[in-house]
C-alpha cells in the first residue's frame, strides 16, 4: 500500500521536488533500507582516520563501520577479542607474534588485502613519524617506503602512546607478517584489537594529501566513505564486497544535531532513525512514544573525579581519603541516572576478565560519613574552601552531579564550592583547583590503556596533580612483565595506591550511552560508544 | 566628500584591528588550544607536538605580530583542527548563513515595515494595539523557544516540515521563520516610532493645510522623511547577514556561519575565528559606510551638518 505523510503532501503540493525531505524513506532496488543518525557531533578533527580522531565521537563512528582491525573487540559481548582481518595469530617470542590474514579481503578500491597494505598501515609514514620505541629499535623498512604525506602534528605522539615499543612490521610471505615489539607485551592482542587498523597502500600512495585520503579512506570495512561535510553531515554507503557479507543498510547518513532537543525532536518527527547520547532525562519522552524505545547503557568508560595535589589542603590525603567516603555513588546513580548504570569496583571494567585482568573482590571507599568525618578531624581541617570547578555538562548530569557531591561533602564538614568554568581541562592544574571533573575508558581488555594512560607518567596530570613512586614502578611491571599474576597483583596494588592511600582519583559510576531507536529496528547497542552497523548487527 | 571617506576609511581600519587584537588575546588568554583541539585526556607528548607545530610556545607578542604580519600579507592562517587553510573553510559556510539570512531579511522589511506604518496610521486602534502586541512579543521571546515550539509543531505533531539540517527548501522555512520573528517585531516597533514622529512634524501640517489629499501627504512627506532612521537599523541588518544567528542555526543544526564560529571559539581555533570576524567586521563596516553616504545624500540636513 502506497501511503504519502503530510510532509510529502504538502511538498508534492508546493513543489513536486520534497523527495530530498524524506531521504529516510528511500529504498534501493533490493530494498535495503538507508537510515539517518542524529550525532551530537561528527569526528573533531576533520577527518575519518581513527589515529587521528581520538575521540568519543570517533569511537562512535570510525571503527568497524569505515575501519578494520587486525583483531577487533566483540562488540555484541563484553569488547574480549576476537579475529578480524587476521584469522590466526601465534607468538613466536617475547617480542614477535605472527600473524595470518584472511585471504580474498578486498580493499573499497578492488585491491586485495595483503602483507604490505599492514606493513604500511604500522609504518613510520602512516603513523609513527619521527618517534622511536621507548624499549628497543625501530626495524628497518623493507622495501619501497610509502609515500610521505603531511600527517597531523600530534599522530604520531597518539600512536606511540598506544603502541610505545612497536618496533615494525616484517612481511613475511603475501598473508603472513610478524609484528616486532621492542619489548614483552602481554597487551599486543588487545592492542591490535583497539589500534590496529589496516588501510589500503595504493589509496595512499595516490592520495594528493592526507586530508584528502583521511577524510576518504579506502579500507575493507562494510562501507565506504560517500561525503563527509565536517560539522554538517557524513554519508556512507554499503561496500557489497564486504569479507562479512553483503551490509544490510543501503546509506548510513550521520548528522551533526548538537542540541539534545534538536535529536530527540529529530526521532520523534521521524527526520532520523537513531538518536545518540541522550541525557537520562529524556528516556521517558522517548519511551512515552509507542513507536521508539531507548537502547544501550553502561559503556566501558568511568566517570571519576580527580585530586590536585597542587592544591595545599588536598596534598593532605586525610582530605582525600575523607572525601572518598562522603560521597554515597549508589544514591547518584539511583536519583540522576534512574538507576541505568552502575558503580564499578573501582577503575576496572568487564572486559578486563577476558585478559584475566580483573581483580575480583576489589570495593570502592565505602560510604562512611562517620569515618569522613574523624578524617577530617585528623587532617586538621577547618572549613577551608576547596574549588571544584565544573564546566556547562561536557559530562552528562556533570553540573547536577557536582552539586550533589557539594551537599554530601557539605554533610561531612567539608566546605566545596562549584564555580563554572569553560575550559575545565586546563583549570586541573591550577593550584587553586581543589577536585576536578574526569573520564576514564579502556580501549582494550586492560588497565594499562585507562588508568595508565590518564594518570600515569607521561599523562596530562603529570607531574603537578598527581604523583606516587612506588605507583609509576608497578606501571612499569604492568608495561613489561609477561606474567598474568604479576601483572594483575600489581593493578590491585595500584589501585590500592590511587583510590584509597594516596587517592589520585575517586570512582564515581560508569558512564552510559543512550540511544533513542525506531522500535522495528533490529540492531544492538555495544557496551562501548562504539555503534556497529555490520551485517551481523541488523535484522 | 574626500575627507569624509577617508576619515571613514581610517576609522574602519582601527575598528578590524581592534577586533583582530581583542579576538587574539582573548582566545589565547582564556586557554590552550593544545587542550581544546586534542582534549584534557591526550598524552602530553601529543600535547607538545601541537604546541610546538602551532607556535604556541613562543611569547604572546610574538604569536600576535607573527599572525597580524601574516593577515597583511594576505594569508588568514590554517584551521588548528584539520590543517586546512583558514579562508576557504569560511567562505564555504557563507552560501547556507546567506540561504537564511536573506530570506529572513526580505520577510523582515516586507512585514516589519508596513505593519509599523500601518500601525502608527491608525494609532490606538485596535489594529495598532495588535501590532504592537505581536511586535513586542516577537522580539521578547528568545529565539531558541520560538524555534522549539515551531519545531514541536509543525515537525513533531503535525510532521509537515523537517526539524533541522540542510537539505531542500523545506529544511530552511522553520529556521527563516524562526530568525525573522525577532527582526520582524524590532522593525515594526522602529517603523510605527519613526512615523509617529514624522506625522506629528509640522511640513506635515503644512502640506495637510495646503490642501493635499491625506494619502499623498502620506506618500510624498510622511513616508520618505519615516524611512530615514530605519536606515541605520536596515545598515545593522545587512551587516550582519553574513553572521548568521549562533542560536538558530544550532537548534536547527544548520551549518553555517554560526555554527562554525561556536565550534572554533570552543576549540580556540584562532586563525577560523578571527577569518569569520574580520569577515563580519568588513561587512558591517561597509554596510555603516553605505549607510552613513545614502543618509547624507537623502537627507541635506545630515550633509550640512557634515559640512559643518
Amino acid at each position: 500500500m502506497v501511503s504519502i505523510t503530510r510532509r510529502g503532501a504538502l511538498g508534492l503540493f508546493v513543489a513536486g521536488a520534497a523527495g530530498a525531505a524524506f531521504p529516510r524513506l528511500a529504498f534501493g532496488q533490493d530494498a535495503r533500507p538507508s537510515i539517518r543518525i542524529a550525532v551530537p557531533s561528527l569526528p573533531t578533527r576533520n577527518t575519518l582516520d581513527p589515529w587521528n580522531e581520538q575521540s568519543i565521537p570517533g569511537s562512535r563512528i570510525l571503527q568497524p563501520n569505515v575501519w578494520e582491525g587486525l583483531l577487533q573487540r566483540n562488540l555484541q559481548g563484553d569488547l574480549e577479542v576476537q579475529p578480524g582481518l587476521a584469522t590466526d595469530w601465534k607468538i613466536i617470542d617475547d617480542k614477535i607474534i605472527e600473524v595470518t590474514l584472511r585471504q580474498g579481503v578486498k580493499f573499497h578500491n578492488g585491491d586485495e588485502l595483503t602483507a604490505e597494505d599492514v606493513a604500511f598501515s604500522f609504518s613510520r609514514e602512516r603513523v609513527f613519524g619521527s618517534t622511536e620505541p621507548a624499549q628497543g629499535e625501530a626495524l628497518a623498512q623493507a622495501g619501497d617506503a610509502p609515500k610521505a604525506l603531511d600527517l597531523p602534528e600530534a599522530l604520531p605522539s597518539y600512536a606511540r602512546s598506544l603502541w610505545p615499543s612497536f618496533a615494525g612490521v616484517e612481511v613475511v610471505d603475501r598473508y603472513t607478517v610478524r609484528l616486532h615489539n621492542g619489548v614483552g607485551d602481554l597487551t599486543i592482542l588487545g592492542r591490535l584489537a583497539a589500534a590496529g587498523t589496516i588501510g589500503s597502500l595504493r589509496s595512499w600512495n595516490e592520495a594528493g594529501s592526507y586530508a584528502e585520503w583521511a577524510r576518504k579512506p579506502v579500507t575493507t570495512a562494510p562501507y565506504i566513505t560517500e561525503s563527509f561535510e565536517p560539522n554538517a553531515t557524513l554519508t556512507m554507503v554499503a561496500f557489497d564486497d564486504y569479507w562479512g557479507g553483503r551490509p544490510s543498510i543501503e546509506r548510513i547518513t550521520w548528522v551533526e544535531v548538537p542540541e539534545v532537543s534538536g535529536r530527540v525532536n529529530g526521532l520523534l518527527a521521524g527526520d532520523f532513525d537513531f538518536a545518540c547520547d541522550l541525557p537520562p532525562d529524556q528516556i521517558k519522552v522517548i519511551e512515552g512514544n509507542p513507536n521508539f524505545e531507548i537502547r544501550g547503557g553502561a559503556v566501558q568508560n568511568a566517570r571519576i573525579v580527580i585530586f590536585n595535589k597542587a592544591n595545599e589542603l588536598i596534598a593532605n590525603p586525610l582530605i582525600r581519603r575523607a572525601m572518598t567516603h562522603a560521597i554515597d555513588r549508589q544514591a547518584i546513580v539511583d536519583a540522576l541516572w534512574g538507576g541505568r548504570t552502575d558503580v564499578p569496583n573501582g577503575l576496572q571494567f568487564p572486559s578486563f576478565k577476558s585478559a584475566g585482568m580483573y581483580v575480583d573482590g576489589w570495593t570502592n571507599p565505602e560510604y562512611n560519613p562517620d569515618l569522613a568525618r574523624s578524617l577530617l578531624q585528623e587532617a586538621g581541617y577547618n572549613g577551608e574552601l576547596i574549588k571544584f570547578p565544573i564546566s556547562n555538562n561536557y559530562y552528562v548530569n556533570e553540573v547536577t552531579t557536582a552539586q550533589v557531591m557539594a551537599q554530601m561533602w557539605k554533610q561531612v564538614g567539608l566546605n566545596v564550592e562549584t564555580p563554572f568554568t569553560d575550559n575545565w581541562g586546563a583549570v586541573i592544574k591550577d593550584p587553586s583547583t581543589g577536585v576536578a571533573n574526569w573520564s576514564s575508558g579502556a580501549s582494550m581488555p586492560d588497565p594499562i590503556s585507562g588508568m595508565v594512560n590518564n594518570i600515569g607518567p607521561g599523562s596530562f596530570i603529570r607531574p603537578e596533580v598527581w604523583s606516587n613512586e612506588e605507583f609509576d614502578n608497578l606501571v612499569g611491571t604492568l608495561e613489561t612483565s609477561l606474567d598474568g599474576t604479576e601483572r594483575r597483583d600489581a593493578f590491585a596494588r595500584m589501585m590500592d595506591i590511587a583510590e584509597r592511600e594516596d587517592p589520585a582519583y575517586m570512582v564515581l559510576h560508569r558512564n552510559a550511552s543512550f540511544t533513542g531507536v525506531r522500535k522495528d529496528i533490529q540492531w544492538q547497542a555495544s557496551p562501548d560508544f562504539t555503534m556497529d552497523f555490520r551485517p551481523s548487527n541488523w535484522g | 566628500m574626500m575627507s569624509f571617506a577617508l576619515t571613514r576609511l581610517l576609522r574602519a581600519f582601527a575598528t578590524l584591528m581592534l577586533v583582530i587584537t581583542f579576538a587574539f588575546s582573548i582566545l589565547r588568554l582564556s586557554g590552550d588550544p593544545a587542550i581544546a583541539v586534542l582534549g584534557p585526556m591526550a598524552p602530553a607528548a601529543a600535547l607538545n607536538a601541537f604546541r610546538e607545530a602551532w607556535g604556541l610556545t613562543e611569547p604572546f607578542w610574538v604569536q600576535y605580530s607573527k599572525y597580524v604580519l601574516s593577515i597583511f600579507a594576505g594569508d588568514f592562517g590554517d584551521s588548528m583542527r584539520d590543517g586546512l587553510p583558514a579562508l576557504p573553510l569560511v567562505l564555504e559556510r557563507v552560501p547556507a548563513t546567506l540561504s537564511l539570512t536573506i530570506p529572513s531579511l526580505i520577510l523582515t522589511l516586507t512585514i516589519g515595515i508596513p505593519a509599523g506604518i500601518v500601525a502608527a496610521l491608525h494609532r490606538n486602534s485596535l489594529l495598532d494595539r495588535t501590532v504592537i502586541l505581536a511586535a513586542v512579543a516577537g522580539f521578547t521571546v528568545p529565539s531558541f523557544v520560538v524555534g522549539l515550539v515551531l519545531v514541536l509543531i509543525f515537525s513533531v505533531t503535525l510532521g509537515v516540515l523537517p526539524s533541522g539540517g540542510q537539505g531542500s527548501w523545506l529544511h530552511g522555512v522553520l529556521p527563516i521563520i524562526t530568525m525573522s520573528t525577532v527582526s520582524i517585531g524590532l522593525v515594526a516597533r522602529y517603523s510605527r516610532s519613526a512615523m509617529l514622529e514624522v506625522l506629528n512634524a509640522p511640513y506635515i501640517r503644512a502640506a495637510s493645510a495646503k490642501g493635499l489629499k491625506w494619502r499623498d501627504v502620506i506618500r510624498l512627506h510622511a513616508l520618505p522623511n519615516a524611512i530615514l532612521p530605519l536606515l541605520t537599523i536596515i545598515g545593522l541588518m545587512v551587516g550582519s547577514l553574513i553572521a548568521g544567528s549562533v542560536v538558530v542555526e544550532s537548534i536547527f543544526s544548520w551549518p553555517g556561519m554560526g555554527r562554525l564560529l561556536i565550534i572554533s571559539v570552543a576549540a580556540r581555533d584562532l586563525a577560523v575565528v578571527q577569518c569569520i570576524l574580520i569577515l563580519i567586521t568588513v561587512l558591517m563596516v561597509c554596510a555603516n559606510l553605505t549607510v552613513d553616504l545614502l543618509q547624507a545624500w537623502l537627507d541635506p540636513k545630515s550633509r550640512n551638518k557634515a559640512h559643518a
